[in-house]
């Protein structure tokens, strides 16, 4: 919808920081700065919590992840342990351990890999045969020839997260301001950002706009590279509760959690339709079913249940697939966090640091892998 | 495995008499080729389900297939949206929520 402009050329708010993008690394990142007493305002193009991080599967795995994010994860978990009780609701958050499947010989290979490097990295994980699967989840198919075991993994609702987060953050005196897609960002002597509900200005920047994190930072004359990947997720009818685990697959091509009203939601990255300019996100059929028959392969009980609804959601991926947190290259106060392979498992951390990096230049976990400018000199 | 089948909804024949089903074990009736939906609500019976998380009420809502909200269990056949899916004569038809435990 074009035509809203800004109504005058006055200012119409200021903070000492902006944050562009209402999902889970802003809106963290705007917390930690809140929290620290800073003023904040954040910019949402469209409503706070309206995509990837609301329509992912809500999968809080570790042992899907790439071996140099497995401490990341295990970090974030230390904040989803308490996620509940810091922002008083409950959201859903379980950790009952996943198993990670393997169909052949040489998934299993793959799964020994993982294993070893994730181990050294400080997951606790462990190996299971045939017997042992059969033993412990009789549910997983008996074609499931190996199988590892981590108790970390789990997950939670980002459709109950969300609200409780917007209300944590708006208590903490957070400016949120919703539909005001970003026109121009101008660097004078502060940081001005004209958008469709008017002009705001501030000391320093932060872009947390996920998939649309390019576009951001080419506003602003930096160069991120980010891909878009359009991953479909589907939930089934209720049933009887009887998976208490998430299920990944040593591929990474499935995710898998019965939730707490019974449903099954799948997901794994099978991709849809869809780009940014466009606006477009939706189901490619053919794809899905690829998906769904692998989701039935691995528990041969869900070919019992129908499948209510399949959706799409963008997620911005960097070309190594680590995320973007730090200054944007070429800038001393405009800062970006965005694009994590597991984002809503890793959101958390990553808003957190970025709002230390704001508050103090340093942050509590290394982030020299996620330098914004790591592509800055390649070509495209 | 099995292909996703082509679903075609005859409509209503009320030249052609009327089927004899139950719903929670109470004898209902309806026309050949009608929806179990219509059925129900000619019965009276608006409550098609309760939610597992606060135990809420469901039923009837959007009318064509699309919320899943007006889902029943059909013995023998399994769980249908209730809007989209004609009644046969001499089924037991109940509550959904859980139907796979059955």
């Amino acid at each position: 919808m074009m035509g809203r402009e800004a109504p005058h050329n006055s200012v119409s708010d200021a903070a000492e920081i902006i944050v562009i993008g209402g999902g889970i690394f802003g809106l963290f990142c705007a917390l930690t700065l809140a929290e620290a007493g800073k003023s904040v305002i954040i910019l949402e193009r469209s409503r706070v919590w309206s995509e990837a991080s609301a329509v992912n599967a809500g999968s809080l795995a570790v042992q899907n992840k790439l071996p140099a994010l497995v401490p990341y994860a295990l970090w974030a978990w230390e904040l989803w342990g308490t996620m509940s009780d810091r922002l008083g609701a409950d959201v859903g958050v379980r950790r009952d351990g996943g198993y990670k499947v393997a169909f052949s010989d040489a998934e299993a290979e793959r799964l020994d890999q993982a294993l070893d490097e994730q181990r050294a990295l400080g997951l606790n994980a462990q190996r299971l045969d045939r017997h042992e699967i059969r033993a412990l989840a009789p549910w997983i198919s008996p074609e499931c020839v190996a199988a590892t075991f981590s108790p970390e993994d789990g997950y939670a609702s980002p459709t109950l997260v969300g609200p409780a987060l917007r209300r944590k953050v708006e208590a903490a005196g957070v400016m949120l301001i919703e539909n005001a897609g970003v026109q121009a960002i101008r660097q004078t002597a502060s940081i001005r950002v004209e958008t469709t509900r008017g002009i705001f200005l501030a000391e320093k920047l932060a872009l947390t706009t996920g998939a649309w994190s390019m576009k951001l930072a080419a506003m602003v004359g930096s160069k991120l590279p980010v891909s878009l990947d359009v991953n479909m997720v589907s939930v089934t009818e209720p049933a009887k509760l009887t998976i208490p685990n998430i299920i990944t697959h040593a591929r990474g091509i499935l995710t898998l959690k019965q939730v707490a009203n019974g449903s099954c939601l799948i997901g794994g990255g099978w991709q849809g339709v869809g780009t940014i300019n466009d606006a477009r996100k939706d189901i490619d059929y053919d794809q899905l079913v690829h998906n769904l028959r692998l989701a039935m392969r691995v528990i041969p009980g869900l070919s019992k249940l129908n499948v209510l609804r399949s959706w799409a959601g963008y997620e911005g991926v960097t070309p190594d697939s680590y995320p973007y947190l730090g200054l944007l290259p070429g800038h001393g106060n405009i800062f970006c966090a965005a694009c994590a392979r597991g984002g809503f498992t890793l959101g958390p951390l990553m808003g957190q640091l970025l709002g230390e990096l704001i508050l103090s230049g340093a942050t509590s976990k290394p982030i020299d892998i996620f330098d914004p400018g790591r592509f800055s000199h390649v070509t495209a | 495995m099995s292909q996703p089948r082509m679903r075609f909804i005859e409509g209503v024949k009320p030249q052609e008499g009327c089927v004899h089903f139950t719903f929670e074990g109470k004898p209902c009736t309806g026309y050949v080729g009608e929806t179990i939906a219509s059925a129900l609500m000619r019965a009276g019976i608006l409550l098609l389900r309760r939610t597992r998380n606060g135990h809420q009420a469901r039923g009837y809502y959007c009318g064509m297939g699309i919320c899943w909200e007006c889902a029943v269990y059909i013995e023998g056949i399994g769980v249908v949206r209730s809007c989209t899916h004609s009644i046969g004569d001499g089924k037991a038809v109940s509550f959904a929520d859980g139907c796979c435990s059955k």
